[in-house]
């Protein structure tokens, strides 16, 4: 498929990604999927303890901008409802 | 610089000052709208018995409207029945505190008035009251808000502000739409 190199078995699948994942993996019960076994073309790749780290240390980063831009978003819209809709509307009670 | 526990916990918190920070901008908003601009939710807590709404007290039809009191206190009286307010029209004076009193015999009803913060439900056995002050003449939009059946779509009326010069109530203090 694709030409991409496959695992001969399971074991080697498995070993394969215990090097990808840098990990143990969990036992499956059943035999594996067709697809899982040869579909991820960066199978093979290995990314050391550097690469995890500089891609861990990015993600708190991204998840705040979003988080925060979000937020910033709400309450901005919120501000501008309520001092240029709600407040001009005048006294109700 | 590896990420840690420490980091987590730093970055958690940090956060949860946020959080804190947008919530008290908000409830100092709603504060200062609340004690300097007197801006509540109406809440008025008054029985009535449907049953009778037509028949006597303040809601019977001759009372129905715009009324000024002795004391120059404007209130209107309306009905919101299935499938129309009564009256369709009312006259209301500009920059001046007037009262709504809303009263239904059947449904549960919501009434708004458009361009203002005029917003309310109008529930059976209940008196809905608001109190407020129009500061732009013209005709303004009522409609019922709450679904109250199949005629709902067709049930508003028209809140007539005009200018203090033009509010001129009659010998019993009633001001009419037909009577501008």
């Amino acid at each position: 498929m694709l030409g991409l190199p496959r695992p001969k078995d399971e074991a080697e699948f498995r070993r394969w990604r215990c090097e990808w994942a840098q990990g143990p993996i969990a036992a499956t019960d059943g035999p594996l999927a067709d697809s899982a076994v040869g579909g991820h073309p960066g199978a093979r790749e290995r990314l050391d303890n550097d690469d995890l780290e500089r891609v861990m240390q990015d993600v708190p980063r991204g998840a705040f901008a979003l988080a925060a831009l979000a937020v910033g978003a709400l309450l901005v819209a919120w501000l501008l409802i309520y001092f240029f809709v709600f407040l001009p509307r005048g006294m109700v009670s | 610089m590896p990420i840690s526990e420490e980091l987590i916990v730093r970055s958690e918190l940090r956060w949860a000052a946020i959080s804190v920070g947008v919530v008290s901008v908000i409830m100092v908003a709603l504060i200062f709208a609340g004690l300097v601009h007197h801006i509540n939710p109406p809440s008025n807590l008054e029985t009535i018995d449907p049953k009778t709404l037509h028949l006597s007290g303040e809601f019977t039809e001759a009372n129905l409207g715009t009324q000024v009191s002795a004391d120059g206190q404007v209130t209107s009286r309306i009905v919101a029945t299935q499938f129309t307010f009564l009256p369709r029209c009312i006259v209301l004076p500009a920059n001046r505190r007037v009262t709504l009193r809303f009263a239904t015999p059947d449904v549960i009803h919501g009434v708004l008035v458009t361009g203002t913060n005029v917003n309310t439900m109008i529930v059976p056995g209940f008196v809905s009251q608001v109190h407020t002050v129009f500061t732009r003449t013209g005709d303004l939009l009522m409609p019922c808000h709450e679904y109250c059946g199949l005629g709902h779509s067709e049930m508003s009326a028209t809140v007539r502000v005009v200018a203090a010069a033009q509010f001129k109530p009659d010998a019993q203090g009633r001001v009419a739409c037909d009577a501008r």
